[in-house]
């Protein structure tokens, strides 16, 4: 990472650079989870993709950031997307296709305060609406501390 | 209360549209299919069904979906 000229030796720790104002928990504590591979379901309800379920995190302001590929098998049929911290919707996407099987990315951000020390649960759902099959894929979910 | 008919060993893409007209076009009495679901990385289908399929009819979806 390249450091700006001027800043003196004491605002690096180890190899990571500190800047002024940003010294603090920032990005720490930070957990993620994946799945790559490809899930179809013919549901109209909405199934489980990927969960993950953090340890203790300490009270404080956090960022959930997300991501997944959805398509469905039919044209103009959609792949519903949903994604949920402690239960709390930060993003919902319907995902409708002029073609069958295009990919298309999506993904998204949320930030919440977690009140007390506590795990969080972070999931990411998916279904068909109207027919076809819904797929989905390449799923990422990652949280980390922002204050 | 929904029952799930799970087939390992499925590690290719499943055609789950042509999983619900084959079903739609057998001799299954109960035809009543929920919805079907495939993982590549558990490499599992899974046919969902509102009530339990007699043998007859399981027989014949286990054709179905090979």
């Amino acid at each position: 990472m390249a450091f700006p000229v001027g800043y003196p030796d004491e605002f690096l720790i180890g190899a990571r650079p500190v800047y002024p104002g940003m010294a603090g928990p920032f990005g720490n504590p930070e957990e993620s989870a994946s799945s790559d591979g490809v899930s179809d379901t013919t549901a109209g309800t909405y199934q489980n993709k990927l969960t993950k379920i953090t340890n203790v995190l300490p009270a404080g302001r956090y960022r959930v950031g997300w991501y997944a590929e959805g398509s469905n098998t039919a044209d103009k049929k959609r792949c519903d997307m949903r994604v949920r911290a402690n239960g709390i919707i930060c993003g919902l996407v319907n995902v409708t296709q002029e073609k069958a099987n295009e990919w298309q990315p999506n993904g998204g951000v949320y930030q919440f305060n977690l009140a007390i020390d506590a795990a969080v649960t972070m999931d990411i759902y998916w279904k068909q609406f109207d027919g076809g099959t819904a797929r989905i894929r390449n799923v990422r979910l990652e949280i980390w501390r922002v204050n | 209360m929904s029952v799930i008919y799970e087939y390992p060993n499925k590690p290719q893409a499943q055609d789950l549209d042509a999983i619900h007209a084959a079903v739609a076009a057998s001799a299954m009495v109960d035809k009543a299919i929920e919805f079907c679901r495939w993982d590549e990385d558990a490499a599992i289908l899974q046919v969902v069904w509102a009530d339990a399929l007699d043998a007859a009819d399981k027989t014949i979806l286990d054709g179905i979906v090979g």
